[in-house]
């Protein structure tokens, strides 16, 4: 059976980040071209909707792997892992992957541009590049993976996307 | 130096009894028809035009048609009373005032400013008190002294430290509210100056009154020019806010499909019938729309392009290319319009943008990408809500649950979030399926 992954993050900004990433990901060979990968929008970490997101999704539009990802903002990764994964029904957990961000998704493009991370990282780059949420997608581009290998966060995103590159 | 507001109180007005509600970045009103919501919002538009917008003869009410619309029962004895707390710069500002309409005269009965720790201007009538926390300037009483012969010498002004603790003074018969308060500034030139000195102006040129006048000591903001006091910099900020106050109220499709004389503005209407405007004052400065529009646009409506133009007449009007194919007004979804009034909101920068029924018009999808605009925007947002869409997708912790009691509207937030998410899981129900048919509170 053909892997469908969704990716689910917490903003439609993240939903495009993810997407132009994937793509970039795919381009460079990082991950398989032929993947098929969507991403969209679940409502906050603790929230009785995602379990009646995920059940459409996979029954009725075939995705058969989910790959979370969430802002932690400053709390225990763990801690913001377990609050989702309550919410996640018990016969997708097998097939549902996390990946929780130290504070938000702004800490790979900080990484990148060696930024010290000493504030929210949305809150950085706003102060330097007059940065605002929707224009998040624009910085793809200028992720640096070779930098990014040493970001928990990132390392575990590619590889949940790497675990399929046999298909 | 932007001004962030913290809380609200509402005293007898429309639907309200005595209420204060604590305001977050992202507020999301939800409950029945007629509970009060919109009367929320229209709480602000009612200050911005009672406290900063000038109009002869001064009725700003009239769009309400009488003072015993906006008061709570009708009742013209019942004074309107309004509080706002504020952060500006990190003075923590509080800002009173109560309304009378007896008689079919409007008018401001008190008014009362605190400026946490340093100063209280307290307004009756025409009589101003103006006091100083002891503590302030008995630290900065040396500070104060150089300031010395500059007062007397051009302000024939004389005080001791302890007498300004609290002095009062006779404003003019127009005066119109705190606000627009004059501050004469007392020049001393330093860098190293730490406090901002300066006298209000005594109506009466009688010598006692002069000798008397209050002076008022606030410490002084490295930014600020010279020959300004730092009162009159924290009151245009609480008037800059007032004035920034935006609220979309069911944006008129029709108006906003229908070509307007071109003019050029930056302050978009309740209804949004100025949208063609707004936009195309943006276009005319910098030959593009702003960025967070083109963003949206892409995301929402893909392959559609947006444009201004003219009608044979010169009157302006929004088109849409969508494929490269050519749509005028008649032709294009009121759901596109919405998500443009709303974005042109944000980038409006206001001080706090209220918008009524949010979901009308817009997709859930839609409204998800609006909701994450407004709560990332930075700006104060008050929305109201009948959608169980905007419920689910929203936190616990930005529901103002809305009622009609005996006691007038009352608001409230989500007790114990934490709680109530675990009885959410556990019920297996959404938070717009408990809100509808059950119990937040409970």
């Amino acid at each position: 059976m053909t892997s469908k992954i969704m990716v689910l993050c917490e903003d439609s900004y993240g939903t495009d980040f993810l997407k132009e990433l994937i793509n970039r990901l795919k381009s460079e060979n990082i991950v398989p071209t032929g993947l098929h990968v969507n991403a969209e929008r679940f409502y906050g970490p603790c929230n009785t909707k995602l379990e009646r997101q995920i059940k459409p999704m996979a029954f009725q539009r075939g995705y058969n792997f989910f790959i979370i990802v969430a802002d932690a903002d400053g709390n225990p990764t763990e801690a913001v892992k377990k609050k989702i994964e309550y919410h996640v029904p018990n016969n997708f957990k097998d097939i549902t992957r996390f990946v929780i961000l130290n504070y938000e998704i702004e800490e790979w493009i900080c990484i990148s541009l060696n930024i010290e991370i000493n504030d929210k990282p949305s809150n950085i780059l706003k102060r330097k590049f007059n940065y605002e949420k929707y224009k998040l997608k624009g910085y793809v581009p200028k992720l640096d993976f070779k930098k990014l290998k040493k970001c928990r966060s990132f390392f575990d995103f590619v590889k949940e996307l790497r675990r399929f590159k046999k298909e | 130096m932007p001004c962030t507001i913290k809380k609200v109180r509402i005293v007898n007005f429309k639907s309200f009894k005595d209420i204060t509600v604590p305001l977050k970045q992202f507020n999301v009103l939800i409950g029945p028809n007629a509970s009060g919501k919109t009367n929320f919002i229209e709480f602000f538009k009612f200050l911005k035009r009672a406290l900063v917008e000038p109009r002869r003869p001064y009725i700003p009410y009239i769009e309400w048609w009488s003072y015993l619309n906006i008061v709570r029962g009708g009742k013209e004895d019942f004074p309107i009373e309004a509080e706002i707390e504020c952060k500006i710069d990190g003075y923590e500002t509080r800002y009173a005032v109560s309304f009378s309409g007896i008689g079919g005269i409007f008018r401001i009965l008190h008014e009362r400013l605190d400026i946490k720790g340093f100063l209280t201007l307290e307004r009756e009538g025409q009589i101003l008190k103006v006091s100083h926390d002891k503590d302030f300037l008995s630290k900065n009483a040396n500070e104060i002294e150089k300031f010395r012969p500059s007062i007397s010498k051009y302000f024939r002004v004389d005080f001791t430290i302890t007498d300004l603790s609290e002095r009062t003074t006779e404003l003019h018969p127009d005066f119109w509210n705190l606000l627009h308060l004059t501050i004469l500034p007392v020049p001393y030139f330093s860098k190293g100056r730490k406090i901002s000195c300066g006298i209000v102006p005594a109506y009466k040129r009688e010598k006692d009154a002069i000798k008397h006048a209050p002076l008022i000591i606030l410490p002084t903001y490295e930014r600020a020019p010279p020959l300004t006091h730092s009162l009159e910099i924290l009151l245009n900020e609480l008037k800059k806010s007032l004035i920034g106050f935006t609220i979309l109220k069911h944006p008129s499709m029709q108006a906003m499909k229908s070509p307007s004389p071109p003019k050029e503005t930056r302050v978009l209407l309740e209804d949004a019938s100025n949208l063609s405007n707004i936009l195309n004052t943006w276009f005319m400065e910098k030959l593009k729309f702003p960025d967070r529009i083109e963003a949206a646009l892409s995301k929402l409506f893909p392959n559609t392009q947006i444009a201004t133009s003219l009608t044979p007449q010169g009157e302006v009007f929004i088109k849409v290319y969508e494929n490269g194919v050519e749509l005028n007004p008649p032709c294009i979804s009121d759901g596109f319009y919405k998500v443009l009034a709303i974005l042109a909101a944000i980038e409006l920068r206001p001080s706090l943008l209220a918008i009524d029924e949010i979901e009308n018009s817009l997709h859930a999808k839609t409204l998800e990408y609006i909701i994450d605009e407004l709560k990332s925007s930075g700006v104060t947002v008050v929305l109201t809500t009948h959608s169980p869409v905007v419920v689910d997708m929203v936190d616990l912790e930005d529901l103002l649950i809305v009622e009609k009691t005996a006691e007038g509207t009352r608001l409230t937030s989500v007790k114990e979030p934490e709680e109530v998410r675990k009885k959410l899981k556990e019920l297996d129900i959404t938070q717009s399926e408990s809100w509808l048919y059950g119990e937040f509170t409970e």
